[in-house]
C-alpha cells in the first residue's frame, strides 16, 4: 500500500492476464494471417 | 475491416520472431528488476558498486552491438541469433549455479557482463532479418510489432521473477536460461536465413565499420537518438527514485505504472506505427522526441500515482513513435549488405545513450535541487533533438526519408 492507501495488487493481476491473453491473441491473429512465402525478396537475395 | 487488412500478410518469420522476442524478454524481465536488489541485499554490497556493475555489463552490451553487427553482416542473422541466445542462455544458468554457492564479486561481475553482451550481439542480427524479410514501407509496423512483443515478456516478466526471488534467486536464472533455450531452438527450426548474398560492393572486416563511422547524416542521426535516449533512461534511474522519495509510491505501485505503460504498447503500438509511416521519418522523430518532452516535463507538477501514470503513459507514447521510426530509419540509410553493421553502430549509441542516463540524471539531480526544474530540464534534451531531427530533414534524399517512395528507394 502507498501513501495514498491504495493497493495496487489487483491492478497488477489484471495487467499480468491482460498480457497473457494479448500475447496468445496476437500470435494466433498474426500467424493465421501470415504468408510462408517471402514475398519481399522472393527468394531472390535468401541463402 | 482496415485493421485485419493491415495485419495481414507478413512473413511468417515476423511472427517466428515475435515469439522469439516475447519469450526472449520474459526471460530477461525475469532477472533484471531483481539484479540490483540481490547484489544489495543478499550481497550486501553498497548502491555505488552495484550500479558500477551495471555500467560495465551495459559497457560490454554497447561493444556487443558492434560485433554483432559485423557478424551478422559477414556470416548471417540466423546463425548468430541462434549461437548468441543459446550462449546467453548457458550464462544465465551458469550465473544460477554459481550464485548458489560462495560469490566472487569480479567472477560475478564478468559473467553479468558476458550476459549483457550476449544479449546486444543478438540485436542487430534480428533487427537486420526484419529489414531482409519485410517491405519497406511496412518495416515500420514490424518493429513496432517486436516491440509489443518484448513488452508482453516484461508484463509477465516481473511478476513471475518476484515469485522465483521468494523461493530463490538462483531459479530466477534458471529460469531465465530455459527461456533463452526455449527462444533459441524456435529461431533454429522456423527460421529461415536472410542475409542478401554478398556482392561485389560488399566490405567485409572492421573496414566496414569504420566507414559508417564516416557517413555524417547516419552519425549526426545517432547523436541525436543519444540525447532522446539519454532522456528516456530517466525512466528507469531517476523516475522509480522520485515517485518514492517524493511522491511517496511503494515498489509495487511504480511497478503497476511500468505495467500500465506496457499494456498502453501492447493496446497502441501498432495502429500507431501504421499512422505514422504516412510521414517523413524525421518529422516523426521530431514528434516523437517533443511528446517526450512533454511527459517528462509533466511529472515535475504532479505527486499524485493516476497524474505520474499519466505522465508516463505520455512519454510512452513518444517511445512507441520513437523506436520503431529509429529502426525504421536506419534500416531504410544502410544498403543491404551493410544493414547489421547499421544497426550495431546505432545500437550502440543506444546502449550508450541507455547506459550513461542514470548517471547524467544523478548529476542533475545534485545540481537541480527543485524536482520541477530538474524534470523541466530533462525536457530539454527532448527539445534539442526535435531540431536536430528537422534539421537532419535537409540531409536526407526522400528516398531514405519519406514513407511512400522507400520502396522506389529499395528497388534502385
Amino acid at each position: 500500500m502507498d501513501s495514498s492507501g491504495t493497493n495496487h495488487i489487483e491492478l497488477w493481476a489484471g495487467i499480468a492476464i491482460f498480457g497473457v491473453i494479448a500475447g496468445i491473441g496476437y500470435l494466433i491473429i498474426g500467424w493465421k494471417m501470415s504468408t510462408e512465402i517471402n514475398h519481399v525478396e522472393g527468394g531472390r537475395h535468401g541463402i | 475491416m482496415g485493421f485485419r487488412k493491415e495485419f495481414s500478410g507478413f512473413d511468417r518469420r515476423v511472427w517466428t520472431l515475435f515469439t522469439a522476442r516475447t519469450i526472449d524478454g520474459a526471460g530477461f524481465s525475469f532477472m533484471y528488476p531483481f539484479l540490483a536488489i540481490y547484489l544489495h541485499d543478499q550481497l550486501h554490497i553498497s548502491m555505488s558498486v552495484v550500479g558500477l556493475i551495471l555500467l560495465v555489463a551495459a559497457g560490454a552490451g554497447a561493444v556487443g552491438n558492434l560485433v554483432g553487427g559485423e557478424i551478422a553482416d559477414a556470416y548471417g542473422r540466423k546463425r548468430l541469433m541462434v549461437i548468441s541466445i543459446l550462449t546467453r542462455g548457458l550464462v544465465f544458468v551458469a550465473i544460477g549455479a554459481y550464485i548458489a554457492g560462495q560469490v566472487d564479486l569480479i567472477t560475478l561481475t564478468l559473467l553479468v557482463a558476458v550476459n549483457f553482451f550476449l544479449g546486444s550481439v543478438f540485436e542487430p542480427a534480428n533487427n537486420a532479418m526484419v529489414a531482409d524479410i519485410v517491405e519497406p514501407g511496412r518495416r515500420l509496423e514490424v518493429y513496432g510489432l517486436l516491440r509489443i512483443g518484448m513488452n508482453l515478456g516484461w508484463i509477465i516478466g516481473p511478476m513471475v521473477g518476484g515469485v522465483l526471488a521468494s523461493i530463490s534467486y538462483s531459479w530466477i536464472f534458471y529460469c531465465s536460461g530455459v527461456l533463452c533455450f526455449v527462444a533459441g531452438l524456435i529461431i533454429q527450426v522456423w527460421i529461415r536465413e536472410s542475409r542478401p548474398a554478398p556482392n561485389s560492393e560488399s566490405v567485409t572486416g572492421w573496414k566496414g565499420s569504420s566507414a559508417i563511422f564516416r557517413n555524417g547524416s547516419f552519425i549526426f542521426f545517432c547523436s541525436m537518438c543519444l540525447l532522446v535516449f539519454i532522456m528516456a533512461g530517466q525512466m528507469t534511474s531517476t523516475f522509480p527514485v522520485f515517485s518514492k522519495d517524493s511522491a511517496g509510491l511503494n515498489e509495487l505501485s511504480i511497478g503497476v505504472i511500468f505495467g500500465i505503460t506496457a499494456v498502453l504498447v501492447v493496446v497502441a503500438q501498432f495502429p500507431l506505427a501504421h499512422y505514422i509511416r504516412k510521414f517523413k521519418t524525421s518529422h516523426v522523430m521530431a514528434a516523437g522526441s517533443l511528446v517526450y518532452t512533454l511527459g517528462f516535463m509533466f511529472i515535475g507538477f504532479t505527486r499524485d500515482f493516476w497524474l505520474l501514470t499519466l505522465a508516463m503513459c505520455v512519454v510512452t507514447v513518444g517511445e512507441m513513435i520513437i523506436s520503431p521510426a529509429a529502426m525504421n530509419l536506419v534500416a531504410s540509410m544502410s544498403s543491404e549488405t551493410t544493414r547489421g553493421r547499421y544497426m550495431g553502430v546505432w545500437g550502440l549509441f543506444a546502449s550508450f545513450g541507455w547506459s550513461s542516463a542514470p548517471f547524467v540524471g544523478g548529476v542533475m539531480v545534485d545540481l537541480i535541487q527543485d524536482q520541477t526544474l530538474f524534470w523541466m530540464a530533462v525536457g530539454i534534451y527532448g527539445v534539442l533533438s526535435a531540431i536536430g531531427f528537422l534539421a537532419l530533414t535537409r540531409m536526407l534524399t526522400s528516398g531514405i526519408n519519406g514513407a511512400n517512395s522507400r520502396k522506389a528507394q529499395d528497388k534502385s
